[in-house]
């Protein structure tokens, strides 16, 4: 039976194999996959930093958050 | 592959790349050490945010050294303008099938030849995660320096430019046995003194320098306050982590077994540097030893006995030795460790109160200034030993360190990251807002946290209510 990559029986003379992991041929299509993800995940890193950021500083400038911090006895995580 | 049908060269191939393997292994103490350290550093509100931010270093700096770091260690020696043109690398690329499992036969890339596949096969890939762990020391360094205050995004975008790019750079020009700055210049840094510590030191003053203090870190009159540091027992194992995985370090930095003599005249084998210059485990070993006593010792006198800078000490030490720890006798390596760490200190100090850095864990002083300043003293203590077996390349001296220490620290640590530091300050993606920085950055989680703890106690006496109501009726 034919298998995914280039070993289809290990009764072979091993100094005239190289790489024997699975689709061979597909190393750059695999490449191409894994930058998009990667770089995909710190666009959206910056994104969401920056949104979730200016969310939380404004709702904290607006509310009893910053005043409670701000009182002096209340210093127990600074 | 020729290596692999006899039992003598199949055991050396086989014990290079197991080796290697161990040196990773051990390395990767150095960031659970770094983690460790720098969460004990932080501050209660900020705890799980550093913890987060570096600990994320892992897969931002792996996904980018794998796509061109790896890469770009082979392609660049020759600058590429000094000393030669770009180097070709087929194995070093990311979608090349030397990245994978290999046996080492023929290759089915035709820009492979059979040596390469052969040599390759079974090296590729412990190479390149002793390299990998570097990039990950070198994020790390940075990493404590910035806490409390950084955007993690932002750091991660400047990991990757030192861990991926410009200490890649360093090494191919520094280290490596054909780089173009051991060419001209003599440069010798066998343990990374310069190409990693200097290197990472020169990146993170850059980044503070743009980034500012944390918020009441000084005074009006310029002088430090004091932020303590939430748990020293995670500073200190952490610090014993680090000092762990250097050993692992230093054993990456050799290459365990290689025939040292130049040309066919004879034979003898033995353990060398990057440089492929002769060298002993058993000497290295004594000199970190000595080199961490001496680091130990005066971290304690002049901290006055300061656990936080003692320990820095000790890794202090080892820094500043490392660069000609190869070849210097362990009392060299001992006084030139005192020297060192005593100049860090210092140093420190001056420009936290010269220039209001704040530099949470002293990062720039141990890294930095230690590593520059064990370059320079190498040019001193090395005058006139060759830097290669390769006869036309200069020999060690002042100059040539010196020459070597400047553009280490200053053109590829400093000034990459004082830019890439700046366009994102300009961008408002550096620094957290300040509101966000005076609550603390777990502060919502741990909102969220107390929320939960109330929600299931108040479930919990609603059950027990529940429960005595039917035991009472």
């Amino acid at each position: 039976m034919a298998s995914t990559g280039p070993i289809e029986s290990w009764n072979i003379n091993p100094t005239e194999v190289g790489p024997i992991y699975p689709f061979t041929g597909w190393t750059v299509l695999m490449f191409v996959a894994c930058a998009v993800f990667c770089v995909t995940f710190m666009v959206w890193k910056f994104f969401s930093e920056n949104s979730s950021y200016a969310a939380r500083a404004a709702q904290l400038r607006d509310s009893d958050e910053m005043a409670n911090s701000l009182s002096a006895d209340n210093n127990h995580l600074q | 592959m020729q290596s692999m049908d006899n039992e003598l060269t199949a055991l050396t191939v086989i014990f290079t790349e197991f080796y290697y393997w161990v040196t990773v292994v051990m390395m990767f103490l150095i960031h659970v050490g770094f983690c460790l350290y720098e969460v004990g550093v932080s501050r209660e509100k900020n705890k799980l945010n550093t913890l987060m931010k570096n600990a994320m270093l892992i897969p931002t700096i792996t996904f980018s050294f794998f796509f061109f770091g790896w890469w770009l260690y082979f392609a660049v020696p020759n600058g590429p303008g000094i000393t030669g043109g770009l180097k070709s690398a087929p194995w070093s690329e990311p979608w090349n099938e030397l990245m994978g499992p290999h046996l080492g036969g023929k290759p089915a890339n035709t820009r492979l030849t059979s040596a390469d596949t052969a040599v390759w096969s079974r090296l590729n890939g412990v190479f390149w995660a002793a390299f990998l762990l570097f990039s990950w020391t070198a994020g790390s360094i940075l990493s404590g320096a910035v806490i409390e205050r950084i955007r993690s995004a932002a750091f991660w975008l400047l990991a990757i430019l030192v861990g991926s790019i410009t200490w890649v750079i360093a090494a191919a020009w520094g280290w490596s046995d054909s780089g173009w700055m051991v060419e001209k210049l003599g440069y010798h840094d066998a343990y990374a003194s310069g190409v990693i510590h200097a290197l990472a030191g020169g990146s993170a003053l850059a980044i503070l320098i743009h980034l500012g203090p944390r918020i009441g870190r000084f005074r009006d009159d310029g002088t430090p306050r004091v932020l303590p540091a939430h748990n020293t027992w995670m500073i200190v194992i952490g610090m014993f982590l680090i000092y762990t995985g250097f050993w692992g370090f230093y054993a990456a930095c050799n290459v365990p077994i290689i025939d040292i003599v130049p040309g066919d005249t004879h034979t003898f084998f033995s353990a060398t540097t990057i440089y492929l210059t002769p060298t002993t485990l058993s000497a290295i070993t004594v000199n970190f030893l000595m080199a961490l006593t001496g680091g130990l010792l005066v971290g304690y006198m002049v901290s006055r006995g300061d656990p936080f800078w003692t320990f820095q000490g000790g890794l202090g030490g080892i820094i500043t030795a490392s660069a000609g720890n190869d070849l210097y006798h362990p009392f060299q390596a001992f006084f030139i460790a005192v020297a060192g760490v005593w100049c860090g200190y210092k140093l420190h100090y001056w420009v936290e109160r010269k220039f209001r850095i704040d530099d949470a864990v002293g990062a720039v002083a141990i890294h930095g200034y230690c590593g520059t300043i064990g370059i320079i003293v190498t040019g001193f203590v090395l005058w006139g030993y060759p830097s290669s077996p390769n006869a036309e390349y200069a020999t060690i001296t002042p100059w040539g360190q010196l020459a070597g220490a400047v553009i280490i620290f200053f053109v590829l640590g400093f000034a990459p990251c004082y830019l890439a530091a700046w366009a994102l300050k300009k961008a408002r993606m550096l620094r957290i807002p300040w509101e966000v920085e005076f609550v603390g950055l777990d502060h919502d989680m741990l909102m969220e946290e107390t929320a939960s703890r109330n929600e299931y106690i108040a479930a919990e006496r609603e059950h027990l209510r529940t429960w005595q109501t039917k035991e009472r009726d």
